[in-house]
């Protein structure tokens, strides 16, 4: 039998680094708020292989004292904290005091470091966990460290290390969240030699994506700020075009700290829910500022994961502040005509010049703005002038406390902003009780919107006012069977039929389910439809959910199932077609998907294949009837594919184009 | 071939037999229009070998007893165009001429024996059925077929023979339309149900105009010939089941209204008016000398519509489609006296008239 000894330090701080430091990327984001902790004001990450041969972090922080190196790589030895109570006021980013020490462990580690007063920095290295003494160097002020031979020592772990590729993807992903959380430092990240990120200290937010993200995604979000209960939420989400295949693209910070949250996670998706296809994810940089006794960050060695003290206040914050800016935007592509050759040059001029009248501002506020040359779905052949585009600047922007890029950085030809749009304050507000049970399915803003009484809106475009029938009929008509093109009040709308009327099916039709009010044909003659005996079992296993969409199935046999009801929504639908769809879906599921899921799931599939297709002529009361319900579907302005419904082309963008003005 | 054609009389038969005509074919020859002239009778043939008509066309004079086949499109035009009242029309291998005083249009000629054959009587004996009896049954059954390319075997009409009876019926799984009509039958009663393409039915009927006259039709397995004076329809049966209409049809209801169609069909018109298409209930409450109409849809306001009745059972609300009783109360006189007969809320309800007919529909239910 073998005794009970404690372990040698050699070996806790083995197992301590593989707590911590799992790769060079945890080694990364360790360091970076070592350096952040210190007060740097600017940080240059360099390494080379992916870090498995060196990773390098230089900064302009205070350093540390000569005599403090040995100390700096001891294990729990920290200046952060001091006793246990400290634990619940955190404001420093490390304060375990494993950082260093875990690394040094496990890697040739190299510190210098020269505070500001100290004449002479200080060198110490220390090999695999064993120190050499410390010794004067040349250095700057502030720390330099850098690590090679990572894991060398534990053999295992370097082994289970991946590509350079993959493990520079960890590193830049570090740095990219604690440059995110950190606008006032500047970041440099180098691979083998070669500048890969340079991010500078004045970069506001948006400015910050367009340095990690390009340009093109920086240029599409949309500004999130609000504060309820002396907990503020800011950043940006991106629009639903900037959609992802996964949920990589959300980026949660709480008190400038990166941090990953299921719940958060679901509060963001569950905003997006609609205007979005399934399996895809939105883009989010989002910020909490709360104080530091709400949120407990030591839960977790890495710190990724925090426990909030309200999680359901959190998540309903998150929610209602998004669907705000979402309810209370119109998200209706407006088609930018190009402008002049002639004014291209002085791009922010022809943006203030569209600004002369009164309403251009708020109509601009209204509007999604869209540059011919950013929008490549729309049909460019519409205009054959080159496209310039277009900048503007919305009027909000200003007021946001992370200023705009554009306001603060020089202007350059390749950083304009062709499709900015921004969300008006002219909406009511989501009122917070509303807010604080959306996790429930009833609460849907948008139902509870729709199932008001018409009321006035204080918005430019009178047709989004719902005035029912009292509105005078404007023209509209079909061309090829798939466009209707409708004129407004202030110029004219291309409008898909068939993402219009399916969006219009879709609501309606969740309307409905969420009022369990589904208005269902009985079939006098149930109609058998064939299946595969896996896919049977499927649709047996949901039938309370098909049900609940108004499509009662019985079993019929091994390879077959009979349809006994039809909700009167989907009767445009075949049904054959779409029950085997809906089977296939299930089956492509794989997994059970909880029963919202699965009920939007179909929701949507069952709009789709119930609404008018490109091709299919309309009458002219059929053009009527979807011009004017229109206005009841709050978000009709893009389909539940997430594409947009319609374009918009305003009376003076057309004069300017047929250079009437 | 050469004959000289009165040119309104064959302009009719063209137009009828070109409706049989495929707009697309994968033979050709099937596009076009075949002539047979011979002193004893003269016809016009089409076919999509699935269905074929013959029309006899009347007014020709034979120079030349022969064939040919005309192309639809341009001798439909010539015939629609020209001014004169007879035309000269001349077949060759090598072109079909067809002249009138002013014009003279020479077209390509198709080989006619490469025109399929359409089966035709021959020595086959039809059930006879007054036209008159056999267009009410068409009706009054052919708006309840179910679309085409939906339920293969319900986009049919089947005839049934029911004792000295031909019965037609048709549904597209909402609802279900049964018309009887008094039949002569030659020789046995068929056994077998029959589904019939629509269009066949349609097309006969349309071909003629006295009511008296006598239809003939003969089944088998696979195929239905109609005869009237003019034309003789062949086509192919619908394979396929088609439902036990006889277990559809409720026997019994617990709750008979008696109604005039007109006043009936008058308030379900207002009724509908606010409904929509995605919206379609209206609440029927039946009570004591009272039907009572309401119907609600969310965005176009709501309706209430009265009509006395003769009823003084319990009250009962069934929902419907509006849509779907104005479509048999469309194809009833106004005067009609009929039954409504139901049960409850979720079972079929039935529509009877004197005269045998029956109309089944399912209401509408709110899922919950």
């Amino acid at each position: 039998m073998r005794t009970i000894r404690p372990l040698s330090p050699d070996v806790v701080s083995k197992i301590a680094a593989g707590e911590v430091i799992e790769r060079p990327g945890s080694a990364v984001k360790e360091l970076l708020e070592n350096s952040l902790d210190a007060g740097a004001g600017s940080i240059i990450v360099d390494v080379a292989e992916g870090g498995r041969d060196l990773v390098r972090i230089v900064d302009d922080g205070h350093g540390i004292p000569r005599e403090e190196l040995p100390l700096a790589v001891a294990a729990h030895a920290t200046s952060k904290l001091i006793g246990a109570d400290d634990l619940f006021r955190i404001r420093s980013f490390g304060f375990r005091g494993e950082a260093l020490n875990a690394i040094a462990g496990v890697s040739d580690f190299t510190i210098r470091s020269r505070p500001e007063e100290q004449e002479v920095g200080a060198l110490l290295e220390v090999h695999h966990g064993h120190p050499d003494d410390v010794r004067d160097t040349a250095c700057p002020r502030g720390t330099q460290i850098e690590i090679r031979n990572l894991f060398a020592s534990v053999p295992v772990r370097r082994k289970f290390l991946k590509s350079k590729q993959t493990e520079f993807g960890h590193v830049a992903e570090a740095m990219i969240r604690t440059a995110l959380a950190n606008p006032d430092v500047g970041f440099r990240l180098v691979h083998n030699e070669r500048v890969v990120h340079d991010r500078p200290r004045t970069a506001s937010l948006r400015e910050t994506i367009g340095v990690f993200f390009g340009d093109r995604l920086a240029d599409k979000l949309v500004p999130i700020d609000a504060e309820r209960d002396g907990i503020r939420l800011h950043g940006f989400v991106g629009d639903p075009s900037l959609d992802r295949p996964n949920s990589r693209g959300q980026y949660l910070f709480v008190n400038r700290r990166y941090i990953r949250d299921r719940s958060l996670s679901h509060a963001i998706s569950e905003a997006f829910r609609g205007l979005l296809m399934t399996g895809r994810y939105p883009v989010a940089f989002l910020f909490f500022e709360m104080p530091s006794d709400q949120v407990d960050v030591n839960v977790h060695p890495t710190k990724i994961e925090v426990r909030f003290e309200n999680p359901h206040q959190m998540y309903s914050h998150l929610l209602a502040s998004i669907r705000n800016e979402f309810l209370s935007s119109d998200l209706t592509a407006t088609l930018r005509a190009p402008a002049p050759k002639s004014e291209a040059p002085a791009t922010s001029e022809s943006s203030a010049a569209t600004s002369t009248d009164g309403s251009a501002e708020a109509r601009r506020s209204l509007n999604r703005e869209f540059s011919l040359s950013s929008a490549p779905a729309n049909s460019p052949s519409l205009w054959d002038a080159p496209a310039t585009p277009t900048e503007s600047s919305p009027p909000r922007e200003s007021a946001t406390p992370s200023p705009v890029a554009r306001r603060t950085a020089p202007p350059a030809p390749s950083r304009s902003e062709p499709s900015t749009w921004e969300p008006p304050t002219t909406r009511e507000p989501l009122n917070p009780e509303n807010g604080q049970s959306a996790a429930a399915d009833a609460d849907e803003p948008s139902i509870a919107d729709s199932s008001l009484p018409a009321e006035p809106q204080p918005t430019v475009e009178t047709f989004h006012a719902p005035q029912g029938d009292d509105r005078p009929r404007h023209r509209a008509l079909q061309i090829h069977n798939s466009y209707i093109i409708a004129e407004t009040d202030d110029g004219m709308l291309l409008i898909d039929q068939h993402a219009l009327h399916e969006r219009m099916l879709y609501e309606e039709f969740r309307r409905r389910v969420a009022e369990q009010a589904v208005e269902t044909q009985e079939l006098l003659v149930p109609e058998p439809i064939d299946v595969t005996p896996t896919q049977l079992g499927l649709l047996l296993e949901q039938r309370a959910v098909l049900q609940r969409l108004g499509l009662r199935i019985d079993e019929f046999g091994e390879r077959c199932v009979l349809v006994q009801s039809v909700p009167t929504l989907l009767s445009r639908a075949k049904l054959e077609e779409l029950v085997r769809e809906i089977a296939h879906r299930l089956e492509e599921t794989g997994r059970v998907p909880s029963r919202d899921e699965l009920l939007e799931d179909l929701l949507h599939l069952a709009a789709c294949k119930a609404a008018v297709k490109a091709g299919d002529p309309l009458t002219d009361e059929e053009i009527q009837q979807l011009m004017r319900r229109r206005h009841l579907v709050d978000d009709s302005h893009h389909c539940p594919h997430g594409r947009p419904t319609m374009l918009r082309f305003s009376l003076q963008e057309l004069e300017k184009q047929f250079k009437r003005i | 071939m050469k004959l000289t054609a009165n040119r309104e009389g064959l302009l009719t038969a063209f137009q009828v037999v070109s409706s049989v005509v495929p707009a697309r074919s994968t033979k050709p020859i099937l596009t076009q229009i075949k002539l047979e002239a011979s002193q004893e009778q003269s016809v016009l043939l089409a076919t999509d070998l699935e269905m074929g008509v013959r029309y006899q066309v009347s007014g020709l004079q034979i120079q030349e007893p022969g064939q040919a086949v005309l192309r639809t499109s341009e001798v439909g035009m010539i015939l629609r165009e020209l001014p004169d009242e007879m035309l000269e029309i001349e077949a060759t291998d090598s072109g079909i001429t067809i002249a009138g005083a002013a014009s003279r249009f020479e077209l390509p000629a198709s080989d006619p024996l490469q025109f399929p054959e359409i089966p035709d009587f021959g020595d086959r004996k039809g059930h006879r059925i007054k036209a008159g009896v056999l267009a009410t049954m068409v009706k009054r059954t052919h708006f309840s077929v179910a679309p085409e390319n939906s339920r293969y075997a319900l986009h049919s009409l089947l005839i049934d023979f029911v004792d000295d009876k031909m019965q037609m019926v048709s549904t597209d799984g909402k609802r279900l339309a049964l018309m009887p009509g008094q039949v002569t039958l030659e020789g046995e009663r068929p056994e077998q149900l029959s589904l019939v393409p629509p269009r066949t039915l349609t097309l006969v009927q349309k071909t003629v105009l006295d009511p008296e006259e006598e239809i003939e039709i003969a089944l088998s397995d696979n195929d239905i010939l109609l005869r009237s004076s003019k034309v003789t329809v062949y086509s192919r049966l619908v394979e396929g089941r088609f439902p036990r209409y006889q277990d559809v049809i409720p026997s019994e209801t617990g709750v008979q209204v008696p109604l005039t169609v007109g006043t009936f069909q008058a308030a379900v018109r207002q009724a509908k008016i606010v409904t929509t298409g995605e919206s379609k209930g209206v609440d029927f409450r039946f009570s004591e000398g009272m039907l009572t109409l309401e119907s609600r849809a969310s965005d176009v306001g709501q309706s209430e519509v009265r009509l006395p009745i003769g009823y003084d059972g319990e009250e009962l609300i069934v929902t419907f489609d509006p849509q779907l009783l104005l479509d048999a109360l469309r194809v009833l006189d106004d005067e009609e006296e009929i039954i409504l007969g139901m049960t409850d809320a979720k079972k079929a309800s039935v529509l009877k008239t004197r005269d045998g007919y029956s109309y089944v529909v399912m209401p509408l239910t709110r899922e919950r």
